[in-house]
């Protein structure tokens, strides 16, 4: 679990108060098996704690009750799979506007008078990767190099994986990113043997004549994938006869990438709310321990029906798949422009990416790259294949 | 009054516009005359009754609201399924509000977002006959139900209230700061009023007000006072 969270001092520190600030802290740390990193900048803290859930909720209302700073704003709160900072009890550097205007996306930050407690979800991402990447990391004061600490890893369940139903195969969808004009996955999508894509009510008759469909398909898939020599993300849906069985399911499905040697961390979970509604929390605490191994998390058809912009703060997803009804045609409907604006407003902000799905005209995809949505998938990009990995188009934007 | 149906009045909440510092509204509450709440007077009622009371309530709260002295515009609850139940569910408000004075531009109606989209074509085309007879539409509880901003592609209202769920705390946590502000730049490009509904701390305040919202209702401002149209306390420059 990290936690990483802005503030603003009460009062200016001078280098003897961080110097005694950090000697408590650190040694406080080292008993409770915590971790992290401190920013200072011209009265604004930002700072990154890393450790087991119960003793970072313990520690978070300690800090926050401290009366040397307020406007105390939790900007991450998330299960990890490793610690970034695990060979400090608590890192400290003073940063100058300069070098973190150095970080692509945080250039015009600190230009515009920003100070490190407004740094939002998004822009703490990447002030964190920096520091990840190893950046600093020479200039961090650091004491205690010895105590190194071990992450308590969450291990999915293991299950020994089921054989594959006949009667299912997959097709699978490229999405591209556009920026980097690479694919950035495939979405496998359940097919019948003869390549036809298979609906929800069509599985749900899959579902009775073949017993194992809900635990064996991700994990036949994932195989074929492999097969077919995948080299970037596969997404999954959790389609709702799974969602009462979602743990099972997502651990067999781990399971079978393991064994053939694909990372969890390139695997995409994708979730329509609506199978959802009502065990909500449920599935976002369970959500957290697969996430801890690196699942990512994807919400469907956002914009659709029962898809609230609160789900961005319960799931705190890795991406969300755009709507169809929202993406059709956007480049005439001022109405949708607005609500993607808004949406993609709210998910850079989170740093969440947007994909924009469904996209069958150039027009669409011109409208969308317009608003910086880089991620696309739909007919004008490649249609879905039978048991073949996709060719993506990807078009270009004229640049006059 | 109808046989089985609990002694209902009013309370009165202020909606303030911050900028100018005006009371521009009250949102008028339900209440029982023994301090039942809201909720507990509309359980009370049955099922097959609700619609009918539903209306009987906009009607009752123009009366009390005239009787004192509203200077402003009223805001009064409306059940979406009232329109599909009974013709007269909104006009009986707008003839209550004639005989009182009270011009239909200084009437909103307030919809609970989640109970809209059941039946959203029927009620888009019901709830226009209103607004073209100068009746303000505003979309209560905005944030908190299943459906959020892509309502706002079929059906613009005049003005949205963010939920207080979405309110509490604000100040300090990011997530819900990126979602209020996803909120506010799509209802300011559809040109569709904020409020803040439920704000009850300074630091809320100061959250909603650095992001241009104007218009508020809270504890911080006012709190609903029984069968009176309480003032509000506007904060310091």
């Amino acid at each position: 679990m990290h936690l990483i969270y802005s503030s603003t001092a009460t009062r200016l520190f001078s280098d003897e108060d961080l110097a005694d600030l950090l000697k408590k802290a650190r040694a406080h740390n080292i008993n409770i098996n915590v971790t992290g990193m401190l920013l200072y900048e011209n009265g604004s803290f930002f700072q990154v704690i890393e450790g087991p859930p119960e003793t970072i909720e313990t520690l978070f209302r300690n800090i926050i009750s401290d009366s040397r700073h307020s406007k105390v704003i939790t900007i991450i709160h998330e299960s990890i799979v490793k610690r970034s900072f695990s060979e400090w009890t608590m890192g400290y550097s003073r940063v100058s506007a300069k070098d973190v205007s150095e970080i692509i996306g945080l250039n015009d930050f600190f230009t515009e008078g920003h100070s490190l407690n407004q740094l939002d979800f998004n822009r703490a991402k990447k002030l964190l990767n920096a520091f990840k990447q190893g950046r600093w990391h020479a200039r961090i004061q650091t004491e205690s190099k010895g105590a190194q600490i071990n992450l308590e890893n969450i291990q999915p369940q293991v299950f020994k994986p089921v054989e594959s139903s006949a009667l299912i195969s997959t097709s699978f969808q490229p999405i591209i990113d556009s920026r980097s004009l690479k694919t950035m996955a495939y979405e496998a999508i359940p097919s019948d043997l003869k390549g036809k894509l298979l609906d929800k009510h069509s599985i749900c008759h899959y579902q009775s004549t073949s017993r194992t469909f809900n635990d064996d398909y991700c994990g036949a898939a994932i195989s074929l994938a492999n097969k077919l020599g995948v080299n970037c993300n596969l997404i999954f849906t959790l389609r709702s006869d799974q969602v009462s069985n979602a743990h099972t399911a997502i651990s067999l499905m781990l399971e079978t990438a393991k064994q053939v040697g694909v990372p969890p961390s390139s695997i995409i979970l994708k979730i329509n709310q609506d199978n959802l509604i009502g065990d909500a929390e449920l599935f976002a605490r369970m959500n957290q321990t697969f996430r801890s191994v690196g699942l990512k998390l994807a919400i469907d058809d956002f914009g659709a029906g029962r898809s609230s912009m609160n789900l961005l703060e319960t799931y705190e997803p890795d991406y969300i798949s755009l709507n169809e009804q929202l993406v059709t045609g956007i480049d005439t409907n001022g109405a949708r422009q607005a609500i993607v604006r808004g949406v993609n407003q709210a998910c850079r902000d989170l740093g969440i990416d947007v994909i924009a799905n469904h996209v069958s005209r150039f027009s669409e995809f011109e409208w969308f790259s317009y608003e910086g949505i880089t991620l696309f998938q739909g007919d004008l990009i490649a249609k879905p294949e039978f048991e073949t990995l996709p060719l993506a188009v990807i078009p270009v934007l004229d640049k006059g | 009054m109808r046989k089985g149906w609990p002694d209902f009045s009013f309370a009165f909440q202020p909606i303030v516009n911050v900028h100018s510092r005006t009371i521009v509204s009250y949102e008028a509450l339900v209440r029982g005359r023994e301090q039942q709440t809201a909720l507990q007077i509309l359980q009370s009622v049955s099922d097959a009754d609700r619609y009918h009371f539903d209306e009987t309530l906009r009607q009752h709260a123009i009366q009390l609201a005239s009787r004192l002295n509203i200077g402003c515009n009223i805001n009064l609850n409306l059940l979406p399924q009232a329109l599909d139940v009974s013709d007269s569910a909104v006009y009986s408000t707008l003839a209550m509000a004639e005989k009182q004075g009270i011009p239909n531009s200084r009437i909103t109606l307030e919809i609970v977002e989640s109970e809209i989209i059941n039946n959203l074509d029927c009620f888009i085309k019901s709830i226009n006959v209103f607004r073209s007879l100068g009746v303000n539409i505003s979309i209560d509880d905005f944030g908190a139900g299943y459906s959020g901003l892509n309502l706002l592609a079929s059906f613009q209202p005049d003005s949205i209230k963010i939920d207080m769920s979405l309110i509490r705390g604000i100040d300090s946590i990011g997530p819900k700061q990126a979602i209020v502000r996803g909120i506010i730049r799509t209802c300011m490009d559809l040109g569709i009023d904020i409020l803040a509904e439920g704000v009850e701390t300074e630091a809320e305040y100061s959250w909603c007000r650095d992001e241009g919202i104007v218009i508020y209702q809270g504890f911080y401002f006012a709190k609903p006072e029984f069968e009176m149209l309480p003032s509000a306390i506007f904060p310091g420059w």
